[in-house]
């Protein structure tokens, strides 16, 4: 009965709401954002204003600013640059045996993993809470989206994800609404009953929508769930921009390829990768 | 920006832009306000467009900004209905309004049930991908699912349709 209306509803929707064809979208969209973008500059403009304001005042506390314009994202065709090469053979020589890099696919992860950054996979039979992991999406459950279509360095990688385990098998997750009066947001989630703090690793986006911010995303509110064994919740770190076990469910652990322990290049944001203690 | 990345906001807005415009038109309160709204998206969407493309799923990610400027609309709708001692001036244009009985029943149903309906069974999302887009869990997007349906099943003009 249900499938009928659906399928009604279907049919009758696609026959009726015929999209006709409108405007330029594509150059009245590019002049509009001019717009916005002038609209932003003077905002910034305004903004230098008032910080030159305070550094004549005698405000400047000797903070020091760091260059602006984040790394470049790593080339995804042609020979690696020579400095590139070389750190991940020095890193690939002193990993363990089956380790890989990975070029990191998305912004799901920033800041703590910028798009373009190369990583390094370690192999492991133990994941725990917090490790961040790369999986491959194909093998890591039905509702993961097939996403083959990146241009990476490494075509066994063209399907992997690279997120944040926050749950593991047996454990109960859930992220329950503030309020009854805001249903969609979450006050912060929680494991086997427990508020997790996760101030540590969680980014937001500024008001410019393009610079990550220390003010986390609303994580979107999801009901309590047991990670069956065998299977891991993961999430990115960036909420808003990430694609999860929020939405696609848990992962199988066969599908996890390694764990994520360096940034290996760029050289300027390589370091070690640990897992937060929480 | 580049040429190239610009030419692939090119192709992906003249792709988009007419569906995101009827999309608009039905999620949005105003049968006349779809086209901009799509248009304000867009522009969004123009300037984060590397982000976009950097996104685990670039068609999820514009969705998202096509659904919170759609939002945001709503939001500063209340403030701005006033109430005028003379009737405004009529539009110009008249854009047609929604004249197929299923599309005016979708029309009527309260806005989350008319998202889901519409991102379900028009964009032929999934459920998981409907939960994603609107922020909401999967579960919400099941139940508001076969509220809809409840509804356009006892929608009184659809029964008088199918009956002639």
């Amino acid at each position: 009965m249900t499938d009928q209306l659906e399928t009604v509803v279907r049919d009758r929707l696609h026959a009726a709401l015929l999209p006709a064809d409108g405007p330029d979208w594509a150059g009245g969209a590019i002049a509009r954002a001019g717009k916005i973008e002038r609209r932003r500059l003077l905002l910034a403009v305004a903004g230098a204003v008032v910080v030159l304001g305070g550094v004549a005042g005698g405000l400047y506390a000797g903070v020091t600013t760091h260059p602006t314009g984040g790394p470049t994202p790593a080339a995804s065709v042609g020979p690696l640059p020579a400095g590139e090469q070389q750190a991940i053979d020095a890193a690939l020589a002193s990993a363990p045996p089956g380790s890989r890099v990975e070029t990191v696919p998305s912004a799901s992860m920033a800041a703590t993993l910028e798009v373009g950054d190369v990583v390094l996979v370690v192999p492991t039979t133990t994941v725990q809470r917090g490790d961040i992991v790369a999986f491959d999406g194909s093998q890591a459950g039905n509702h993961w989206p097939n996403v083959n279509t990146r241009t990476l360095t490494d075509p066994t990688a063209k399907n992997d994800f690279i997120k944040r385990v926050i749950a593991v098998g047996g454990d109960t997750i859930g992220c329950p609404p503030t309020s009854a009066t805001s249903p969609n947001e979450c006050s912060g989630v929680v494991v086997n009953g427990q508020p997790v703090d996760e101030r540590a690793y969680t980014y937001g986006t500024a008001p410019d929508g393009v610079t990550p911010s220390r003010v986390p995303d609303p994580t979107y509110t999801f009901s309590t769930t047991t990670v069956p064994p065998g299977q891991l919740f993961v999430m990115g770190d960036q909420r808003d921009r990430s694609n999860d076990s929020r939405f696609n469910g848990t992962i199988n652990t066969a599908a996890v390829r390694g764990v994520v322990t360096a940034i290996v290049w760029p050289l300027e944001r390589a370091r070690a990768i640990t897992t937060p203690t929480s | 920006m580049d040429e190239a990345s610009r030419e692939r906001f090119v192709a992906f807005a003249m792709a988009k832009g007419p569906r995101w415009s009827e999309l608009a038109r039905m999620l949005g309160e105003d049968w006349h306000e779809g086209e901009d709204l799509a248009q304000a998206a867009l522009a969004k969407v123009f300037l984060a467009w590397a982000k976009v493309e950097a996104a685990d799923d670039p068609d999820a990610y514009a969705r998202r900004v096509l659904i919170n400027t759609i939002r945001s609309a709503q939001r500063g709708r209340r403030l701005r209905q006033v109430l005028t001692a003379n009737p405004p001036e009529a539009p110009i244009a008249q854009v047609a309004e929604p004249d197929d009985p299923m599309v005016a029943a979708v029309a009527r149903l309260p806005r989350g049930q008319r998202a889901v309906i519409l991102l379900r069974f028009w964009e032929d999302l999934t459920e998981a991908a409907t939960a994603q887009a609107l922020g909401i869990s999967i579960g919400t997007v099941k139940s508001q699912t076969a509220r809809a349906l409840a509804r356009l099943r006892s929608d009184a003009a659809l029964i008088v349709e199918n009956n002639s």
